[in-house]
């Protein structure tokens, strides 16, 4: 079984991702932080101040990896058998990536991914989406484990496009 | 004579997400906005706002607004994840973009600049801006 916990950096899939684990006594790979240590990119892009995935070497990584969680904005990319999508209020992710330094631009194309559902427009297969705002970790990863048991899909929960125009305008 | 001949050109922004799709008519200079539509001004029906054939009203009644306006050419800007295919915009965008076209608009540039979620690693480059 290969879970995905994806969603906008800053919407808490590392935080969810560890007690998840814990509970179902998985191992978490946190896709950031391989694909920086392991070399897994093609280049670095300036711009972004992001390494680009070389996912040919990622894929490679992770085949004979089985029974784990895979934790990243690109997780559901990975093949899945099962992928949750975290969803938070773009304003409270505006003010988390604010407190990890990441300067204005950064800060405002994550925020305006998380408005138009990127991660989960871009999620196929099994799909179950989690609004986590004001929400506990305990709580939401209760709700992610029934989910999981019971095989659930749920997409379409949120619409912060039509509350948040104002961010896609700049 | 020669001062009405002068094309004059818009910028169409497509929005479009899970749920909903938002056309955006402005200047070219992106400041000044000459008609907004977005899903919920077309449908009543929250789960309908992000469809195709509400997308397509949406671009419809923004095209109408357009050539009331004497304005006849338009660039495109596309903000939409997860069509067919990660290179394709999603369905709601391009029903909108075939809309525009079928309503008599003359398109020029087509640019997608759907926002790329990143930390320290990205899937893509950034667009050249
Ligand atoms: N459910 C939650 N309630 C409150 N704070 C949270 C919650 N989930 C995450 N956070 C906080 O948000 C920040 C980003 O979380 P993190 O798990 O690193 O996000 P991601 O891995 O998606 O980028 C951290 O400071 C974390 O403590
Ligand atoms: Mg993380």
């Amino acid at each position: 079984m290969r879970i995905a916990i994806t969603g906008t950096p800053g919407v808490g899939k590392t935080t969810v991702s560890k007690v998840l684990a814990k509970r179902l006594n998985m191992e978490v790979i946190d896709i950031t932080d391989v694909v920086k240590r392991y070399r897994l990119y093609i280049d670095y892009d300036e711009d972004m101040e992001s390494y680009v995935i070389d996912f040919e070497k990622l894929n490679n990584f992770l085949k004979d990896k089985d029974n784990i969680i895979l934790d990243g904005h690109v997780s559901h990319l990975l093949n899945p058998d099962y992928t949750i999508v975290l969803r938070c209020d773009p304003k409270i992710i505006e003010e988390r990536l604010r407190k990890r330094g990441y300067k204005d631009k950064k800060v405002l194309e994550n925020v305006q991914a998380e408005i138009l559902d990127v991660c989960l427009c871009e999620s196929k297969g099994k799909v179950y989406e989690i609004d986590t705002t004001n929400r506990d970790v305990e709580d939401i990863v209760n709700e992610i484990i029934e989910a999981i048991k019971e095989g659930k899909e749920r997409k379409g929960i949120v619409d912060w496009l039509s509350k948040y125009y104002e961010y896609l305008e700049i | 004579m020669a001062e009405q001949k002068k094309e004059i050109w818009a910028i169409v922004h497509i929005f479009s997400s899970y749920n909903n799709t938002i056309v955006h008519a402005t200047d070219i200079t992106g400041a000044e906005t000459i008609a907004r539509v977005s899903g919920g001004m077309i449908t009543r029906n929250q789960r309908d706002e992000g469809s195709p054939y509400v997308a397509m009203q949406a671009a419809f009644r923004v095209a109408e607004i357009l050539k009331e306006r004497g304005i006849y050419n338009i660039h495109i800007k596309v903000r939409a994840p997860g069509g067919s295919g990660q290179k394709n915009p999603g369905p709601g965008a391009q029903a909108a973009i075939r809309a525009l076209a079928r309503a008599g608009l003359r398109i020029g540039r087509i640019e997608d600049v759907t926002p790329i979620p990143h930390d320290g690693t990205t899937p893509k480059k950034a667009y050249k801006k």
